[in-house]
């Protein structure tokens, strides 16, 4: 917890900082704020630890003489505090000199080859779907300091970091009645699923020929960062085989042939892994090992299970593993328990979980298990929709947001009306809950609620209501009962008879918000 | 060794870093000699060097510097408690419309120092709402206040908690500010969101 702290050698002057992360090291972001004896004075984000350091220095040596020093010793008190592991010596550095640990590293790194990594599988114990990528760093040597050390392995970990995309490629190849072969490349997205942590990617084909298209071929890159869950294709004589790329599996399919007009449609569901980074140091290079790791449900929890093991004939000066857990889990324990300095949990703020181990000394065919439980972080659903007639004007806006709740298993549904322009009708929300989920409670309780089975999967839920004035809200607010996963799902309008047409637009994305509503506050 | 003796070597020194090296090596050489100087408590010498450095870079017309010079000049000033000069360097910064992060923070420990006054109006506060889109829903305050800090006062004290962004004319200086403001916690979620606009004809 951020306090505010007086300036040594001042009763007027504070300052007050709010890391972005709990790992202490020069990429630690955060801001920082000063403060007089009643008010605020100025705020900054800062981007890392130097840009912060001398921001704190800078309005020190505002108020009093520039003692690093002091500075420093200050910065380490306070961050000791907050439960962060500083270092005065760093600190000080930081002060001192700028870019000094940066360029040490430039001279450091010599050169980075890629190597073969098919010899691990077996050892790694690594499925068929996936692959490990190999990297090896040649260094000059290994720095000495310790703090030059710490920034190498940091600087390798940002390097080698895998990126999860939001797209994946595609690539379509086939033939036309005319012998003319077309191939053509689409970057596909990866939408949201209808639960918490499942993904999926559409692949559609369609014939937009006069003629019959031939020896239909599709390659769709799936990175390692996901694993697919299932696969569904809606053409007989379809045929699927996978290879192994470089960073992604490969999924390709043979369509013999497509009729004019005709579609063809491939769902992947999808959900994610945890990318793992293996830092195998030595004297004059360093092996990096990027590894993806399944993520398993175990009762009401999530259970993913990892090992390395020593492949090389020597012992390994120093082994690091840095594990990013995909940003939808929290964790709630690692098996062995992290422990500073061999285990650090690094929660950076809107970004996620990083597990990193460091070990000494790992001995030929060592092995180290790492075990972690996780359970899903804290989110929700929001789905909003604007409503235009056909001149493009707006007639209202709608909301729906759905959060578990955190005392009871269930969760809220908020759904909020604002009209923007006059409406005479009733409007109606159509929504889907899953079969066995119970709606307990609605407020206000005189609100229009009905339920209607649809199958034996879900059910649907119709909120009626006379329309609001115009940029005035209306809402209702319902508790539902349900021991499985809510639904990602959005409603459906219906102002007096009419019903919703054509989607104009659609956009869906997850990422890390700071909200400020809590639905089970309402 | 006298005063402009050690002031003279200095200076003398600085231009030829200026002169045979970077500009980064000449600023590194001044805020080491001048931390130096500080530290033996020898402010007005300091400022001498902070004055050099303003000549310089106002020749070498290097705004960033410049406002940072500035803020030397005006914290060195109020440390010395001349603030008959701190106030000339505010109103010359002022004059060159210069900026900058510490700047901006030196100006207002000078303002709350000598009791500056402002005239600034909050034209428009808007609030974040549930669809998380900022209106003008807040009526804005009928009142003048003298500077930022009444400002992020009265909407602390005054307003409900909320994410806000103030819309401010400071009449003095004829231009338009704009503050924002979170006056409410906020937890962190993983948000899946679905933005839909669809047609009812």
């Amino acid at each position: 917890m951020a306090e505010r702290k007086a300036i040594w050698g001042s009763t007027r002057y504070f300052i007050e900082i709010e890391p972005n992360t709990n790992l202490f090291n020069t990429a630690m972001s955060g801001l920082v704020q000063f403060f007089d004896t009643r008010d605020l004075l100025n705020e900054k984000e800062c981007e890392n630890l130097h840009e912060l350091v001398r921001t704190v220095f800078d309005f020190w040596s505002t108020i009093l003489p520039p003692h690093e020093t002091r500075v420093a010793r200050w910065l380490d008190e306070y961050f000791q505090n907050m439960g962060i592991r500083s270092d005065y010596g760093l600190l000080l550095r930081l002060i001192r000199a700028e870019e000094m640990i940066e360029e040490q590293l430039e001279d450091i790194i010599l050169e980075t080859l890629k190597i073969s990594t098919e010899n691990l599988r077996v050892a790694f114990n690594v499925e068929e779907d996936v692959s490990i990528i190999g990297r090896l760093t040649k260094i000059k040597q290994l720095p000495e300091d310790e703090f030059v050390m710490n920034e190498l392995i940091q600087k390798l970990v940002d390097i080698n970091r895998v990126d999860v995309p939001s797209t994946i490629k595609g690539t379509h190849q086939f033939n036309l009645a005319d012998g003319e072969k077309k191939s053509i490349e689409i970057m596909k997205h990866v939408n949201i699923g209808e639960t918490i942590g499942a993904y999926s990617v559409i692949t559609t084909v369609i014939n937009r020929y006069d003629s019959k298209m031939t020896d239909i071929e599709i390659i769709d890159e799936i990175p390692y960062s996901y694993k697919i869950l299932m696969t569904n294709v809606d053409k007989e004589g379809a045929e699927k085989d996978q290879v192994r790329g470089d960073e992604s599996l490969l999924i390709k399919w043979k369509i013999p042939d497509l009729n004019p007009k005709d579609r063809v449609e491939i769902t992947y569901h999808l959900k994610r892994r945890i990318n793992r980074i293996i830092l195998e140091v030595n004297e004059q290079e360093i092996t990096v090992l990027k590894t993806f790791e399944n993520i398993n449900p175990s009762d009401l929890e999530y259970r993913s299970n990892t090992h390395y093991i020593n492949t090389h004939s020597k012992e390994i000066k120093e082994l690091y593993i840095a594990d990013t857990i995909p940003p939808e889990f929290n964790i709630l324990k690692t098996i062995p328990e992290a422990i500073a300095p061999q285990g650090i949990i690094e929660r950076a703020k809107m970004k996620g979980i990083t597990v990193r181990w460091k070990h000494k000394k790992v001995k030929a065919e060592g092995l180290i298990e790492k075990k972690y439980n996780l359970d899903y972080f804290s989110y929700l659903f929001r789905g909003k929709k604007l409503v235009t007639d056909k001149e493009g004007n707006h007639i209202l806006k709608s909301l729906k947001i759905l959060q578990p709740s955190t005392r009871e298993s269930g969760y809220k549904i908020l759904y909020v009306i604002r009209a923007l322009s006059h409406i005479e009708d009733v409007i109606s929300f159509t929504d889907k809950i899953p079969a066995d989920h119970v709606i307990v409670n609605t407020s206000p309780v005189e609100s229009q609620i009905m339920e209607e089975a649809s199958d034996a999967n879900f059910k649907y839920i119709t909120w009626i209501t006379n329309p609001p004035k115009r940029n005035e809200d209306i809402s209702v607010l319902l508790t539902v009962s349900g021991e499985t996963q809510p639904v990602f799902e959005l409603f459906q309008i219906r102002i007096g008879d009419i019903e919703e047409g054509v989607v104009e637009e659609k956009v869906s994305n997850i990422e890390r918000e700071l909200l400020a509503f809590n639905l089970d506050q309402y | 060794m006298s005063k402009e003796d050690t002031v003279q070597i200095l200076i003398r020194e600085a231009k030829e870093i200026l002169t045979q090296q970077s500009i980064d090596e000449f600023v590194k050489f001044i805020e080491t000699k001048t931390n130096e100087l500080e530290l033996k408590d020898q402010f007005l010498e300091s400022i001498i060097v902070w004055h050099f450095f303003e000549e310089t870079m106002e020749n070498m017309e290097e705004e960033a510097l410049l406002a940072y010079v500035y803020s030397k000049l005006i914290s060195r000033y109020l440390m010395i408690d001349d603030i008959k000069k701190a106030e000339e360097m505010y109103k010359k910064a002022s004059e060159k419309d210069l900026s900058s992060f510490h700047l901006n923070t030196v100006r207002t420990i000078f303002e709350k120092r000598t009791e500056k006054k402002s005239k600034k109006e909050v034209v428009e506060i808007a609030k974040k709402d549930i669809f998380g889109d900022f209106g003008p829903t807040v009526t804005a305050p009928n009142v003048l206040f003298e500077n930022n800090t009444q400002i992020r006062n009265y909407i602390l004290n005054e307003l409900p908690g909320g994410t806000y962004t103030i819309k401010i004319f400071n009449h003095k200086q004829e231009n338009t500010e704009e503050l924002q403001m979170i006056t409410e916690t906020l937890e962190e979620f993983e948000v899946i969101s679905v933005n839909e606009i669809v047609r009812i004809d």
